[in-house]
């Protein structure tokens, strides 16, 4: 479907840009987020990322597809908005094997609050971690898929995924203990 | 790190929820609105490009008209044969310096579309 847009919009039809807008919308905005990490700047990343897109498409060549080839404008406009806005890369130094793994108990949480939950422990972790998980369970992207959109080498994206996928553990698990805790 | 299929992981329940919705109700009229200021402001560009190539065609003939008219003035007048060669010469090698020059910034301008997209955006840019 984006490849009919993609061409009804090269071919001159700007109006058909409002379909990959609002297809790519919600997930520009959460990849924009994970990065910078505030809402403002986010949307501003998604906005300019539209328009880069818009403005490059005839240089988009269909080898990959579309998602990959915008989600790494995404990327690349987000770094270069934060090295604009001089954000600073701080990277949180959680003491990752400090904590034991523990099972989320998931079941017990309502959709909602899962939902900010989630938000919320993306927001605290790394950006990288933070992009790598997004993509990967968000959009079901492969490691190749990844390591495209961010240049990372395929042994770095793994390692950061690992790392990832233990730090959001048990960044959730210290967000839910000081639920319980308040509670 | 044993695997990293999407399989058998207890966070592929939870990242879904993660999808964030763009908190601005208004953004696709947005960056639509700045698509068609986009547009309008390269179709002042394209008209822009029209010109300069056809001033520049005007000039090419007019130099040429120019250099020749010269070139009868000179064989007319009394200045010796040395000179008038030197003049001519001189007047010639002016002529295809400026068109050398300005054939490249045109054929330029005709090539690069990404040219425009940056002027279109600068100046958007300086709006802001």
């Amino acid at each position: 479907m984006d490849g009919l847009y993609i061409q009804k919009v090269l071919a001159g039809d700007s109006n058909s840009f409002a379909y990959l807008v609002k297809t790519y919308q919600d997930m520009a905005y959460s990849i924009a987020l994970s990065l910078t990490k505030d809402e403002f700047l986010a949307e501003e990343v998604a906005h300019e990322s539209f328009i880069e897109c818009y403005n490059s498409l005839h240089n988009f060549q269909g080898k990959s597809k579309f998602s990959t080839w915008f989600y790494r404008i995404i990327v690349n406009t987000a770094y270069r908005t934060m090295k604009k806005k001089s954000v600073e890369f701080i990277d949180l130094d959680l003491p990752v094997h400090d904590v034991q793994d523990e099972i989320i108990p998931i079941d017990k949480i309502i959709a909602e609050e899962r939902k900010q939950l989630i938000n919320l422990a993306l927001m605290e972790i790394p950006r990288n971690e933070s992009l790598a998980l997004r993509l990967f369970y968000l959009e079901e992207l492969s490691l190749e898929e990844l390591c495209e959109i961010t240049s990372w080498t395929n042994s770095n994206a793994k390692v950061i995924l690992h790392r990832a996928r233990k730090r959001i553990t048990i960044v959730l698990n210290k967000l839910l203990k000081n639920e319980y805790d308040e509670a | 790190m044993n695997t990293m299929k999407h399989e058998e992981d207890p966070l592929n329940e939870l990242m879904p929820l993660s999808k964030v919705k763009i908190p601005v109700d208004n953004f696709e009229d947005r960056v639509m609105s700045h698509i068609k200021l986009i547009e309008a402001k390269k179709a002042g560009v394209y008209k822009t490009k029209l010109y300069s190539i056809i001033f520049f065609l005007a000039a090419l003939i007019f130099g040429f008209m120019l250099t020749h008219w010269l070139t009868h003035i000179m064989v007319a007048s009394n200045i010796s044969a040395t000179f008038k060669q030197l003049l001519q010469l001189f007047s010639q090698i002016i002529y295809v310096a400026l068109i050398v020059v300005f054939s490249n910034k045109i054929f330029a301008l005709i090539k690069t579309r990404r040219y425009l997209n940056e002027r279109v955006q600068a100046s958007h840019n300086q709006e802001i």
